[in-house]
């Protein structure tokens, strides 16, 4: 039977260009509501509303950087959401709030407060941004969703909301079957070059330099294969300070690449490709690149910061983000590891089975008991 | 019925085109949209992997099949028929039945030992271009054509460019080809003359309309039943 009530979508983070963590998790709950004919779904782009076939558009293309015209025409023709629709219906809002108490329930997913507990690793303009709307954005919703039980933790300690209003989403991962597929019949990691792979964008709080700092101590850890830095360039120039300060220490920058931002295909490709996995980043609120390194059978080398520490325990070593000889010493436990465990033969039905436990469908059943719920 | 959201288009029409000895080719191909099938393996009742419909056949072009793009390809090794002696096909998007195939018709190799050079991490970056050999680029002309049709002149050439130098045209290049469109050359001749220049020589493959690396939303010829 279909819910009688009328539940909005903000879905403004779909529109980016390349997806990482926040786009996530949007179009993972946004892919759900799709399919749930239970419940009557609008999806918005702030007070925009979208047509379903753009909506279908965009997960089905994951990325959404074509669509801005879409959205010019859309205000042209006024295709605004009015204070009568929304006036009796729910909306669940992805990141900040375009809105507030325009609807009779208003809902957020939570992802962290790093602009708030590690300024330094923001720009003023972000800090600035985030920090000025999220006393307004807390005050005006009903029910939070956080990504973790670590941004759970700061909402409740931080802003005294109450903890019946703050449940913790089981973040899920979509990861493609026929890339799995591929890089087992191509026996990617059997036919590469070794090599670890280090995720993150490339800015300060990813904490890259710790990794440059590992290799100039340990030199031969570079021997024993490749480093490969995962991820876009994000702020502060940190690419450029990186490889300067490579240069400055005499290490072999050859043995050392950066993929820049690299599309979903060939990150699942390197992942399954690598020895093992090096997340050093020094706050995360969850840390899906560990949930998909750990899903697609790799240890990672993990922060014990925040969140990364619930994510994926059992195939995770972890170390302290400031200190490179915690770093070693974890490096040490997962190569011992790779070369004694079976994971590394796993065929698909087994990495299907690890993806396919953390599908979207759980999450998906909270918010839409929230929806149901009338609180 | 609702709208289908995945990856992958379901898939209208499957043919098993040939299995020999560990490797099974085929066509699946959906109605219509700009996304490729893909296709289920299944082994008594376990998932065992999928693939893309999204290689290039010429039979499949020549019969007007998504020109062409259409194209599945499955390595069998033994230990995909341990829990059955038949892998069912069926559509990613749907789960619809669409074929099979038995271990007696199929000969399923035992996956070789790696012998000689590694390949380089670079090229889990930057794969080479999935399409096809340059030396085969009339076969995407079609396709540029119908994909490119509403851009007026000049994106047209940054288009094609894209496509086929994986560059943009500087001035010189729009100079150039902008006068043989403006002398009433066709789209489909001025393609020719692109592939017929020195640089083009050059290019190794071209990327499949399904990578990132095309430079656009492909539209493919619609599909007509007989």
């Amino acid at each position: 039977m279909t819910s009688s009530i009328t539940a909005f979508f903000e879905i403004s983070p779909l529109f980016e260009r390349h997806w990482t963590g926040i786009p996530a998790v949007t179009a993972g709950l946004a892919f759900e509501a799709m399919h749930d004919s239970s419940t009557k779904w609008s999806f918005l782009y702030e007070n925009i509303l979208l047509e379903r076939h753009v909506v279908a558009e965009l997960l089905q293309r994951r990325s959404g950087g074509d669509h801005l015209s879409y959205l010019e025409q859309s205000l042209y023709d006024r295709q605004i959401l009015t204070a009568e629709s929304a006036r009796n219906s729910v909306c669940l809002y992805p990141n900040v709030k375009a809105l507030r108490r325009f609807f009779k329930r208003e809902a957020i997913i939570l992802h962290d407060f790093s602009y708030l507990l590690t300024p330094e690793f923001h720009t003023q303009d972000t800090i600035d941004h985030h920090a000025n709307r999220i006393l307004g954005d807390i005050e005006s919703t009903d029910c939070f969703f956080c990504v973790s039980k670590a941004t759970k933790s700061d909402l409740l300690n931080y802003f005294k909301t109450p903890e019946h209003s703050a449940k913790v989403l089981p973040i899920g991962l979509a990861i493609d079957p026929c890339v799995i597929t591929a890089c087992l019949k191509d026996r990617v990691a059997e036919t590469c070059e070794p090599y670890v792979c280090v995720l993150g964008t490339i800015e300060p709080r990813k904490n890259g330099q710790i990794v440059i700092e590992l290799i100039r101590r340990y030199p031969e850890f570079l021997a024993k294969q490749q480093v490969v830095f995962i991820g876009r360039e994000g702020w502060n120039d940190e690419k450029r300070k990186l490889t300067a300060y490579l240069d400055s220490v005499g290490v072999d920058s050859n043995r050392i690449i950066f993929s820049g931002f690299v599309p979903e295909d060939a990150k699942i490709r390197l992942i399954m490709g690598s020895k093992f996995c090096i997340y050093p980043s020094f706050f995360e609120g969850f840390g899906i690149p560990v949930a998909e390194s750990a899903a697609l059978g790799k240890f990672v080398v993990c922060s014990n910061s925040s969140s990364m520490i619930e994510v994926a325990p059992d195939m995770s070593f972890f170390f302290d983000p400031s200190d490179v000889e915690s770093l070693a010493d974890a490096c040490l436990k997962a190569e011992e590891a790779v070369a004694y465990s079976r994971l590394q033969k796993m065929r698909f039905p087994d990495i299907w089975e690890r993806v396919q436990a953390r599908s979207w469908d759980k999450a998906y059943a909270m918010v839409r008991e929230w929806v149901k719920s009338g609180s | 019925m609702g709208l289908e959201i995945s990856a992958y288009a379901p898939a209208a029409g499957f043919e098993l085109t040939s299995v020999e000895g560990s490797c099974v080719l085929g066509l699946a191909y959906p109605r219509q949209g700009p996304a490729c099938s893909a296709l289920k393996l299944l082994g008594g009742g376990q998932f065992l992997g999928a693939v893309r419909a999204d290689g290039f056949s010429k039979k499949a072009a020549a019969r007007k099949l998504r020109d062409g793009w259409c194209q599945f390809s499955i390595q069998l090794d033994r230990g995909d028929f341990i829990f059955s002696d038949d892998i069912t096909l069926s559509c990613l998007a749907t789960g619809k039945t669409l074929g099979s195939v038995s271990l007696k018709q199929a000969d399923p190799g035992v996956a070789p030992a790696q012998r000689g050079r590694r390949r380089s991490v670079k090229s889990l970056i930057h794969p080479d271009r999935r399409g096809m050999a340059a030396a085969e680029a009339d076969q995407y002309f079609p396709l540029i054509e119908r994909t490119a049709a509403s851009l007026p002149d000049r994106e047209f050439l940054s288009f094609a460019f894209r496509l086929l130098f994986n560059r943009e045209p500087d001035a010189d290049d729009l100079a150039r080809y902008m006068k043989e469109l403006d002398k009433s050359v066709s789209r489909a001749g001025t393609l020719r003359l692109m592939t017929s220049s020195s640089e083009f020589k050059s290019i190794d493959n071209l990327p499949s309309p399904f990578d990132e690396a095309f430079p656009g939303i492909p539209v493919f010829a619609p599909l007509r039943f007989a």
